[in-house]
């Protein structure tokens, strides 16, 4: 070997770690960088084989891509992480030190030998670094998850406060109009009648008594709905479903209706299969279903028709009720089922409604594990649908 | 000398026996299943060689390592990727198993010798095989677009005409498609296939 180690000595200038071998791999030059990384002093190595130094670089992995180099192959890399201990050295923290190694030749001109150039750069820090801002990154990932889910819950918060306000609101306004001016008509009544009741004949009275009666039983039933809309409100109705089967609760409810659409001449049908068990809280369905076959008849003009139906949709039960009736816009629809916004409209014989009872429908409903919906068009009528689930012994 | 037709064929099959070796290589380390387009050959000029190359990929986000070599012919050889499936790829080489994609300056100097491993295998096949020896530059990861990529290839090559040759790979497990190109100057090409 014919070459002058000195020529190599700048290398002791560079921050990276220079090693330079023979094409038999003996140690030619082993530069301050890697004696600092490595603890080895160039006067211990300078002559021995590089493979019997570091036995690791024997293994084919290492020994033949570095062999193709020194017979004038392309340079090979060796990264720091499938390679992790090419030259072994330590951090004082005895963590490894990571040297991404690369292999290339050089071509001695005095003697043309191939020389092989082993450099390595240490990564350590620089995988510290990427692994801290990786770690930041998550950590302010995180964080803005966690903000994301706080205004997610400030915002529900609020809805639920809006709503329970618009419940608020409805209460009073059922107080203030729907109870307050009939039951101040009664005892207006009621006054007159007792303090003049001598001058009254028999048929003075009837006629004061009739429309007393058909209030009587409006606010029965308003007192009913809110009583019932108050209960879910308070959780206080108890949903126990059992399994029944909702083509027998459709026919009992039509039988105690038939008589309302028979005077006023509107044909009540069915179309229900034999037998569909459901598992539902039996009393809210029968308020449900009775709502909406109570309402259909009630706009629906006489000779018209309501058509009650049952079919299976995937794992529920869709009962539609059908009336040929005044139907509805969209903007009605879209009052239909919100307790923040009064909407009541008379029926085709002026029926009165109390504005709840969709309310507590689409309340017991949902209670129940199903969903309600409208389709309506008008002057073509409505078709209200609900779903309940299935009982799983069909 | 003039290049012919049959320079041409004898090249391409070169081409095909190191993209070929490359691609078992990539096989056999990554232990996924490789398959290869049939490598199409070009000959362009410095300007056709740029809407060529604006032809394969729009991005602006490829990953690319590039070995350049000179000597008896000169030019360079590139495995291009778009980087997020890069990625993929160093995660199936270092077996770690996370849902991080992000490229950093770690997987991107495993990617280099991920990248060195499979071109020295392509550009040392057909150096041995038209036996030639060829000096190399240290491999080099670089990101952008492909006129960025290949800068110093095209800015190189500004005269004359420049042997292009492109093969497709897909490793269909891993969803990744990428690019081996190899380009060298036409003019020593012929002398060497003498």
């Amino acid at each position: 070997m014919n070459i002058d180690i000195a020529h190599f000595e700048l290398f002791n200038a560079v921050p990276i770690g220079v090693c330079i071998i023979d094409k038999d791999f003996r140690i030619l030059f082993w530069n301050k960088q890697l004696e600092i990384w490595t603890n080895l002093n160039f006067e211990n190595l300078s002559g021995k084989k590089l493979t019997e130094v570091f036995s690791h670089l024997n293994q084919p992995k290492y020994i033949v891509p570095i062999s193709s180099v020194l017979d004038g192959g392309p340079p090979v890399v060796f990264s720091t992480q499938l390679h992790k201990n090419f030259f072994p050295s330590f951090l004082p923290n005895a963590q490894p030190r990571l040297l991404h190694t690369t292999v290339s030749n050089w071509k001695c001109k005095l003697n043309d030998e191939i020389l092989g150039i082993i450099s390595a750069e240490d990564y350590t820090y620089l995988s510290y670094r990427i692994k801290e801002h990786k770690r930041m990154r998550d950590q302010a990932l995180q964080e803005v998850e966690l903000r994301k889910k706080a205004e997610e819950e400030l915002r529900e918060s609020e809805r639920k406060l809006r709503q329970l306000n618009a419940t608020k609101d409805k209460f009073f306004s059922i107080i203030a109009h729907d109870l307050k001016n009939p039951i101040g008509a009664f005892k207006n009544v009621l006054e007159l009648l007792y303090s003049d009741f001598e001058s009254f004949t028999k048929e003075d009275i009837l006629q004061f008594i009739e429309p007393l009666q058909e209030s009587a039983t409006q606010l029965y039933s308003l007192l009913e709905n809110l009583l019932l809309w108050a209960r879910t409100q308070t959780r206080s109705l108890q949903i126990s479903p059992i399994e029944f089967n909702i083509t027998d609760l459709v026919l009992q409810n039509i039988s105690l209706l038939k008589l309302t659409a028979d005077n006023k001449q509107v044909e009540l049908s069915t179309d229900l299969p034999e037998r569909l068990l459901v598992f539902a809280d039996i009393n809210s369905i029968t308020t449900v279903l009775r709502n909406l076959i109570t309402n259909a008849i009630k706009f629906t003009y006489p000779n018209g028709r309501v058509l009650v139906s049952v079919k299976e949709k995937d794992a529920f039960a869709e009962v539609c009720v059908e009336d040929t009736g005044i139907g509805m816009s969209k903007d009605t629809i879209d009052k239909l089922f919100r307790i923040d916004v009064h909407h009541t409209t008379l029926g085709t014989a002026n029926e009165k409604g109390t504005g709840l009872g969709l309310i507590v429908c689409k309340e017991f409903v949902e209670a129940n594990g199903g969903s309600i919906w409208v389709e309506s068009e008008e002057g073509k009528g409505s078709k209200f649908f609900f779903t309940i689930p299935l009982s799983n012994k069909n | 000398m003039v290049f012919t037709n049959i320079h041409l064929d004898i090249f391409q099959e070169m081409i095909n026996i190191g993209v070929g070796r490359a691609a078992n290589l990539l096989n056999s380390l990554s232990g996924k299943h490789v398959s290869l387009s049939v490598p199409s050959i070009k000959l362009f000029d410095y300007k056709n060689l740029i809407n060529e190359l604006e032809s394969i990929s729009k991005s602006d986000n490829l990953s690319c390592v590039l070995l350049i070599f000179s000597g008896e012919i000169s030019g360079s050889s590139c495995l291009i990727f778009p980087t997020e499936q890069a990625s993929k790829l160093v995660l199936a080489f270092t077996g770690i198993q996370t849902d991080d994609l992000d490229f950093d300056e770690i997987q991107a100097e495993t990617l280099s010798e991920i990248g060195n491993i499979v071109l020295n295998s392509l550009v040392g096949s057909i150096a041995n095989n038209f036996g030639i020896s060829l000096n190399y530059s240290i491999p080099l990861y670089v990101t952008g677009n492909l006129n960025q990529v290949l800068s110093s290839e095209i800015s190189s090559n500004q005269n004359g005409l420049i042997l292009y040759a492109r093969t497709h790979f897909k490793i269909e497990s891993l969803d990744i498609e990428g690019d081996f190109l190899f380009l060298c100057k036409l003019e020593s090409v012929p002398f060497i296939i003498q």
